[in-house]
């Protein structure tokens, strides 16, 4: 058993960034993906959410990727804090995904989540600063 | 290996060979492949050095064709980690 991983993001962000660990990783991801439409009434948008929820949930919880903080699909989350076994973490990027993915995530959910917003940061990088370094 | 005494580390020059390097892919395949091994093992690359249990360490290595990396291990299973990343690299990666 593992934490379980939704991601919950504008239009098809999710998705389309799942198929892509999925390709890199050859493996099938086990990340159950809300995409969220403007048009869509809310009760439509938290339903799917729950819905993703119930399908991933363990019982060592689940951890929410959503794409930005304070936006629709981040917002119709906020409610599921209530649930100790629930972590948000907005600004959800591909070498967070790609970490989860390779099975290195922590097993207790707080530290999940610290980690990988931590792990998300910290590969946001300067590409020719790291190109000097490498010697390219 | 001796319980609590020091354990060295054994290391092993190799030169990653596919056309891409040590890219996406290449790296996802390289860290399941470790991952299988409980020994610590680590990818120098001149001054860089990564973890090679972890994708994002490995591409920042940024190791391409033609790249002259040192393979370090230590702990259990090392050398049969050794091995078979060995194995995987002059394999290149299963691609050209």
């Amino acid at each position: 058993m593992s934490i379980g991983i939704v991601i919950i993001t504008h239009g098809n962000i999710g998705r389309e960034m799942t198929k892509v660990v999925e390709t890199i990783t050859n493996e099938k991801s086990g990340f159950v993906c809300v995409s969220v439409d403007h048009n869509s009434p809310l009760e439509f948008i938290s339903k799917n959410i729950h819905a993703a929820i119930e399908q991933v949930k363990t019982t060592e919880g689940v951890l929410v990727l959503t794409d930005i903080f304070g936006a629709t699909p981040c917002n119709e989350c906020v409610p599921l804090l209530s649930n100790k076994n629930i972590q948000i973490v907005a600004g959800v990027n591909l070498p967070m995904l790609m970490k989860i993915a390779t099975h290195m995530l922590p097993s207790n959910l707080l530290e999940a989540a610290h980690f990988i917003q931590n792990y998300g940061k910290n590969n946001i990088l300067d590409v020719r600063d790291l190109c000097q370094k490498a010697g390219k | 290996m001796s319980k609590g005494g020091k354990v060295n580390w054994i290391k092993k020059e190799l030169k990653i060979g596919n056309e891409l390097g040590l890219h996406a892919r290449a790296a996802a395949k390289l860290v399941k492949l470790a991952n299988r091994f409980p020994c610590e093992i680590f990818i120098r690359k001149g001054e860089s050095m990564a973890n090679s249990k972890s994708i994002m360490g490995l591409l920042t290595l940024a190791a391409g064709k033609g790249s002259v990396i040192n393979i370090e291990a230590r702990g259990e299973e090392a050398e049969l980690a050794l091995t078979a990343i060995e194995d995987l690299i002059n394999s290149k990666f299963g691609e050209v």
